[in-house]
């Protein structure tokens, strides 16, 4: 009898070694382990044996029929392996093809540049400040040191309203709306539309965005040195760390001294290019020491302190830093435009 | 202003090049716009003598000609020029020239004849227009004198934004040249006075009353008898037209050559056609004056007149009137230099839209100590250039002189503005040179301020002259040293931002319209114009009134894109600007947005609605209901629109957009628009996050088709279901809405999903069909039949 198991085994492992299908594994599952199989018949000659002889042949062929299925088991998966080994060349696809569209969306450009803007002076612990764009005469000029009638009024020719608001000229009221509500020291930008008077060409628009940045603390605390630093790290972080600052003397009736900045080109780190037409610096927006009229106008007392107040158009920075060169693309809600932003 | 550069180096030594004082000027004063140079191509371009002429060869039009350039060379030329002879002196540009029109000039065979160089005509050297034939010079020209020198083109001429607040002093030669005395710490060369005017406040030929003193501070006159008016010398010319003013006669052109010079505006009378004596007083209403450029003004009693002692003779410090104009034939005139008070002078020009270089100086106020000089200067050039002599003096009336301003500081208040220490001595010498006079006293510093720069005011205005001059460049950045506070920022402006992203995420796109809109836009959206604020001074009639509604321009950009594509969301989030009863203000903020899909007609409203329930949730509103709008926003498709509520306030709205509406707008897709209020939601924003345990019972899905009633709405269906029970039910959804002849006329069917769940247990099957049978005894009541 064991010579007889021992012969199963043998053929049984020697047939599944030749077998490549699943169907012929379970052809020879059946042949050797199943219920009809070979072994089990052979099993049941074991009554005819004595017990110490059974008890033998019995684990033998258990053994046996152990080894088999285990063989077995190990053929299969051998041939699932094979199976899948073939399955990157056949489920092969044209991974060329594009799949089902995604409409991606897409943030304003002005809107972009007013977060990354607004990011840098949070950083710098500015707060944020918003408020009302259609003005009364106090807050947009009077109390900014534009008295009624003065020349100054030139530079900013203005909307009126019928009811006699101002939609505001620049966001300067802020400021002033500000200070009548809180006690320096503060440091706040202001982002915001403005409204000036004038026809539309490539460089102006009625409507445009400005972000105005206004820093006060006790006099002596407080100097141009610190503007200057300020506004050179504003410039940084929008322009990279090499860039350059450099103030100009200009005149503004709310600050005095009234400068203006000038970054040096981002495109040609200064050398002169197109950009800034040669001359290695672009002009970027206004900035002084604010006037002690301003003060005295929200009820702060003259020479207690001093501040900087700086302001810039936001679409001027987007044209510069896209290379944009019409500035009424901003307004003209045109998809082919805004994608690319 | 431009101001020419050889006209700066007769009041200042400039040891600079024009380049290196623009950036000066630029760093420390003024910006420095354009730098124009005169000459520029005209570089190799010399006066030549036209010794020989022939025929070309080859050509019928073209001759040959040698043209003597130096003592030594003669070049020959092919010339095309009908008019060229021998004998004439031409401006011949040289080889290697290039000229103003562009053209390079180089050795060239022109129909087989070598040419070397070219005879020019004036377009060609950019002087003018004429390409007749070529310029032919006085015959008194000598060879081989440079065309720049020969057309006295020989200049720089700087373009200068000169600052509003030194427009009173800047706006002349002398003003600049007083700044670029500082930067190159040099000075203002003494100007020649060869001759003593008497100055009185009366004199026997004329006499000048001024009536109104507050407008007219001071007024000088003087008469200059028997002048000669013609031509000015070429210098005179060239002087104006550097600073593009036509010259016109030698008396007019001494006017404004002296308001070039200091920023005097002076005017010239033919004093032969005078009446009497000269009033300076207030127009009478209705009063007229033909001024000299030939229109008629009617003026007001706000108006300042010169007048004699019939009618007024000059609109004052505007223009001169047409009447007492000088003219070829006068021969007795008389200077005004006068001081008006500038808000005046400005209202007067902007009513009457009449400017002038006078004007343009009054308005800013200039000082009245100048007036002096201005007559001076003007009775000097007069007798230069026009003989004329003066029997009497001068007339000046000027009841109040200008005081000097006197301003004390403390020293160290210049540190503590700049943060920069600047030495005394530099101080001293900044403020010296720019004509201050100054004395110390310890630690005080006292400025007496000159009489020219009328803008310095304060101590900081003073500092502020000593920043800029030492040069802002000098100061060192410098971090503030300013207690720090923590910064809480505000809310509506994060949650803004916040919807932004989500929006974006979602694939919209942001735009920015306009905050102004014209009648049609309103109307088209079925808005009514009285509700809207209205400019006084508008752009044109498309931005007349400020928006109350982002709806309009949507629509537009809505039209304008679907000529690109097929399918888009937009939305902007910006202001509207409302009118109150007292037709005060009101501006909100708002959400505005439009999905637009022209494959879908049935799903795009709730497409929309699940997008904007979306942005809603990420700001932390998750309970919404939807309510009927009311009539008077009658731009909504009534049958597709709703507004939007959470605890009972509303919102906001969404619907389709009218097909009236949309034809307004040239659309005939459909259109979902939605408007979200920006500050009923800023109370939900920001509410901290409470954390519920993870439920880890199973969950019980079951389904039913039950049918309604066309009328009955999902959301009523959905309210029944959820009061079945208060805790089991975790979700109602509904998955197909089938109409169809077997249920009968308007009925619908409606399959839903509920699912089952309980927070402590698992649920057993008789406590489902409990709960389920209540929601089918819900449903019948609401006149539901439950399908089986």
């Amino acid at each position: 009898m064991k010579n007889q198991i021992n012969d199963i085994k043998n053929r049984a492992l020697g047939e599944i070694g030749k077998v490549k299908t699943f169907e012929e594994v379970e052809v020879l599952r059946v042949k050797y382990s199943g219920r009809k199989s070979e072994l089990t018949n052979l099993l049941r000659g074991l009554k005819d044996l004595s017990p110490k002889e059974r008890k033998k042949m019995g684990e033998l062929s258990n053994q046996t029929k152990r080894v088999i299925e285990n063989e077995l088991e190990k053929k299969e998966l051998e041939i699932k392996n094979e199976e899948l080994s073939y399955i990157d060349e056949k489920e092969k696809i044209d991974v060329t093809c594009p799949g089902e569209k995604l409409e991606k969306g897409h943030l304003h450009p002005l809107t972009q540049i007013r977060y990354d803007i607004e990011e840098i002076f949070k950083s710098m612990g500015f707060l944020v400040v918003d408020d009302r764009e259609v003005e009364d005469e106090f807050h947009n000029f009077d109390a900014l040191n534009i008295p009624k009638n003065h020349p100054a009024r030139d530079m900013q020719d203005t909307f009126w309203l019928k009811n006699g608001s101002v939609p505001r000229t620049h966001t300067s009221s802020v400021q002033v709306r500000f200070m009548e509500n809180n006690k320096p020291p503060f440091r706040i930008i202001v982002p915001g539309r403005v409204y000036r008077n004038e026809n539309s060409d490539a460089t102006h628009d009625y409507n445009f965005h400005q972000v105005e940045g206004l820093m006060v603390a006790k006099s002596g605390e407080i100097t141009v040195a610190n503007s200057k630093s300020i506004i050179s790290e504003f410039m940084k972080g929008l322009f990279g760390e090499g860039t350059k600052v450099r103030l100009r003397p200009s005149y503004f009736p709310f600050v005095e001294p009234g400068f203006e900045f000038d970054a040096s080109c981002p495109y040609c780190k200064g050398e002169g290019c197109r950009i800034c037409k040669g001359c290695g610096w672009i002009e970027l927006g206004g900035a002084g020491m604010v006037n002690q009229n301003v003060f005295t106008s929200v009820g702060l007392t003259e020479d207690e302190f001093e501040g900087f107040a700086f302001g810039f158009g936001i679409e001027r920075l987007a044209m510069i830093k896209y290379g944009i060169d019409d500035i009424r693309l901003f307004h003209a809600g045109d998809l082919r435009f805004l994608e690319q932003f | 202003m431009k101001i020419s550069y050889k006209w700066l180096k007769e009041y200042v030594d400039i040891n600079v090049t024009p380049e290196k004082l623009a950036e000066l000027l630029t760093m420390h004063s003024f910006e420095i716009e354009e730098i124009i140079y005169q000459g520029k191509g005209l570089e190799n371009v010399v006066v030549g003598e036209v010794l020989e002429k022939e025929k070309h060869p080859d050509a019928d039009k073209l001759s040959v000609v040698k043209v003597k350039i130096n003592s030594k060379e003669i070049s020959e030329i092919v010339c095309g020029a009908p008019n060229i002879d021998v004998g004439q002196k031409v401006l011949v540009a040289k080889l290697g020239a290039e000229i103003p029109c562009g053209l390079k000039i180089e050795k060239r065979k022109v129909r087989g004849v070598e040419s070397s160089g070219m005879v020019c005509a004036e377009d060609e050297l950019g002087l003018g227009e004429n390409h007749e034939g070529i310029m032919v010079l006085d015959e008194k020209s000598k060879i081989g004198t440079l065309a720049q020198d020969i057309l006295g083109l020989d200049d720089v001429i700087f373009e200068i934004d000169i600052l509003p607040n030194r427009a009173h002093d800047c706006l002349s030669h002398l003003g600049v040249a007083r700044e670029v005395a500082v930067l190159l710490e040099s000075k203002i060369k003494n100007q020649k006075s060869n001759m003593d005017l008497r100055i009185s406040n009366s004199s026997k030929e004329l006499e000048v009353k001024i009536k109104n003193e507050e407008l007219c501070r001071r007024y000088s006159a003087v008469i200059i008898n028997s002048v000669k008016i013609k031509e000015s010398p070429s210098w005179l010319k060239n002087r104006l037209e550097s600073c593009d003013i036509r010259s016109i006669n030698n008396i007019v052109d001494i006017t404004n050559f002296v308001m070039l010079s200091i920023g005097q505006p002076i005017h010239a009378f033919d004093a032969d056609k005078l009446n009497g004596k000269i009033i300076v007083r207030n127009a009478k209403k209705g009063e007229k004056i033909v001024s000299l450029d030939e229109n008629k003004y009617e003026l007001t009693e706000n108006d300042l007149v010169i007048a004699d002692e019939k009618n007024p003779i000059a609109i004052a410090g505007v223009m001169g009137g047409l009447e007492t104009a000088v003219d070829e034939n006068t021969k007795n005139i008389i200077f005004e230099a006068a001081n008006f008070q500038g808000t005046n002078i400005r209202k007067t020009s902007s009513r009457l839209k009449l400017s002038s270089e006078s004007s343009y100086r009054f308005e800013r106020e200039i000082d009245p100590e100048i007036i002096t000089s201005a007559i001076e200067m003007a009775v000097n050039l007069t007798k230069e250039l026009s003989s004329g002599d003066i029997k009497d003096g001068v007339i000046d009336i000027y009841p109040s002189p200008e005081k000097r301003r006197n301003i004390k500081f403390n020293f160290s208040r210049i540190e503590n503005l700049l943060g920069i220490e600047i030495e005394k001595e530099k101080v001293f010498s900044i403020l010296t040179s720019l004509g201050f006079e100054v004395s110390q006293n310890d630690d005080e510093i006292e400025v007496l301020i000159p009489t020219f720069r009328r803008d310095v005011e304060k101590a900081n205005d003073i500092i502020e002259e000593i920043g800029r001059i030492n040069g802002y460049e000098m100061i060192e950045e410098v971090f503030a040293n300013v207690p720090m506070k923590s910064v809480i920022q505000d809310k509506t402006l994060l949650m803004e931002k916040d919807i932004r992203k989500t929006l974006e995420g979602l694939g919209f796109f942001e735009v920015y319209n306009y905050s102004f809109l014209g009648e049609k836009e309103i109307s088209g959206v079925q808005l009514k114009i009285e509700d809207h604020l209205e400019l006084q001074n508008p752009l044109s009639e498309e931005f007349m009134f400020m928006r109350t509604s982002l709806l309009p321009d949507l629509l537009n950009n809505t039209r304008d894109n679907l000529k690109h594509r097929d399918s888009f969301k937009l939305f902007e989030l910006g202001r509207i600007y409302l009118k109150d009863s007292k037709d005060n203000v009101d501006e909100r903020k708002i959400l505005s947005g439009i999905m637009v899909n022209k494959n879908q007609k049935e799903t795009l409203f709730y497409n929309t609605k699940e997008q904007l329930k979306l942005i809603l949730e990420k700001i932390g509103i998750n309970r919404l209901s939807y309510g009927k709008i009311e009539n008077s926003e009658s731009f909504w498709h009534k049958g597709r629109s709703a507004k939007i509520l959470s605890k009972k306030k509303v919102i906001g709205k969404i619907g389709e957009i009218h097909p009236i509406v949309l034809n307004n707008f040239d659309l005939s897709s459909r259109v979902v628009y939605f408007e979200i209020y920006i500050e009923e939601l800023v109370n939900f924003y920001g509410e901290i996050k409470k954390y519920q345990k993870i439920n880890k019972f199973p969950e019980v899905e079951l389904d039913l088709s039950v049918v309604f009633d066309e009328s009955v709405q999902w959301g009523e269906i959905k309210k029944a279901i959820n009061s079945a029970s208060n805790n089991l039910i975790q979700g109602v959804e509904p998955f197909d809405i089938y109409r169809g002849e077997n249920l009968g006329e308007n009925k619908k069917s409606i399959a839903f999903r509920i699912s089952y769940q309980a927070e402590d247990r698992t649920l057993t099957d008789e406590e489902v069909k409990v709960v389920q049978d209540k929601i089918i005894d819900k449903l019948e009541k609401l006149g539901g039949e439950v399908r089986k």
